[in-house]
């Protein structure tokens, strides 16, 4: 049985070898402008999700930022 | 009587030595600054480049006497109105996240309270790269009337996420909506601090 990345405590995603944060985010369709991604609670900066790779059973948490304060 | 005699037992001298950074002073910012100085919180580093406007009132902690005023400055003085001893530091400056690291130098806890979604995140990955170790308390989602089902709070690592994540402010902002994760975003930080502070206690460094 393939390893399963848990997105957001109620996604999955079916892992495999290479997978990028953004191949997550795509897979899921999360097409949010603006957003703050962890794996494993470390924070990914934006210009790093197409290069940094996501171990198998990783945890990732994907928090939409609206605007309003 | 003093104003502390019905806090939590254990909380107040674990918080009179904590020192929370507050990155923005608007509806956010300034009610989780008066709800972290009713906690008992020693210190707090205020920055917004903003005066007070009318249209603040609608949900922030501010009065018709403090129009005009920079926002850090009118903060500071509503807060030591309720506390004379918490100590303030007040930088009226439009922050670049190349400053994040000096101004919050000594900041344990940040609490996230910027209106614009980009500053958000920058300030998030500031934060984050410059204190791994420390948490960031931020806000998403606050916007919009009712809807306390759809508030929440999240956490990964060291980043808490307080709001329900979706709403816009194109929606109109009101008082109690935001002051309800305003406060979500206090009570996360006094928990993380107290706890922290319980465990130094417990486990003295040698």
């Amino acid at each position: 049985m393939a390893p399963v990345l848990i997105v957001n405590e109620r996604d999955r995603v079916e892992w495999r070898d290479g997978m990028t944060v953004q191949d997550v985010l795509d897979a899921l369709r999360y097409d949010y402008v603006l957003m703050t991604v962890t794996v494993d609670g470390a924070l990914v900066p934006e210009e790093e999700y197409s290069l940094r790779l996501v171990p198998d059973s990783s945890k990732l948490a994907v928090f939409h930022l609206a605007h309003g304060g | 009587m003093g104003i502390f005699d019905r806090n939590v037992p254990g909380s107040t001298e674990i918080l009179r030595g904590a020192t929370v950074g507050i990155a923005g002073c608007g509806g956010l910012g300034s009610q989780a600054a008066a709800s972290l100085v009713r906690a008992g919180v020693g210190r707090l580093i205020l920055v917004d480049c903003d005066r007070v406007e009318e249209s603040n009132l609608n949900r922030q902690h501010y009065f018709l006497e403090d129009l005009g005023r920079p926002k850090t400055e009118a903060l500071a003085a509503r807060l030591r109105s309720i506390e004379p001893e918490v100590r303030i530091t007040s930088l009226g400056i439009r922050l670049t996240p190349a400053e994040v690291p000096s101004v919050f130098a000594e900041a344990e806890v940040l609490i996230e309270a910027f209106d614009r979604a980009e500053a958000k995140r920058w300030l998030i990955e500031a934060w984050c790269r410059a204190f791994p170790d420390r948490l960031i308390v931020a806000a998403s989602g606050v916007s919009g009337l009712g809807r306390n089902e759809s508030l929440r709070v999240r956490r990964s690592g060291m980043i808490v996420m307080c709001g329900d994540g979706e709403s816009d402010m194109a929606e109109g902002l009101c008082a109690p909506r935001v002051a309800v994760v305003a406060n979500l975003q206090a009570n996360a930080a006094v928990e993380h601090l107290v706890r922290r502070g319980m465990e130094r206690a417990e486990w003295p460094r040698c």
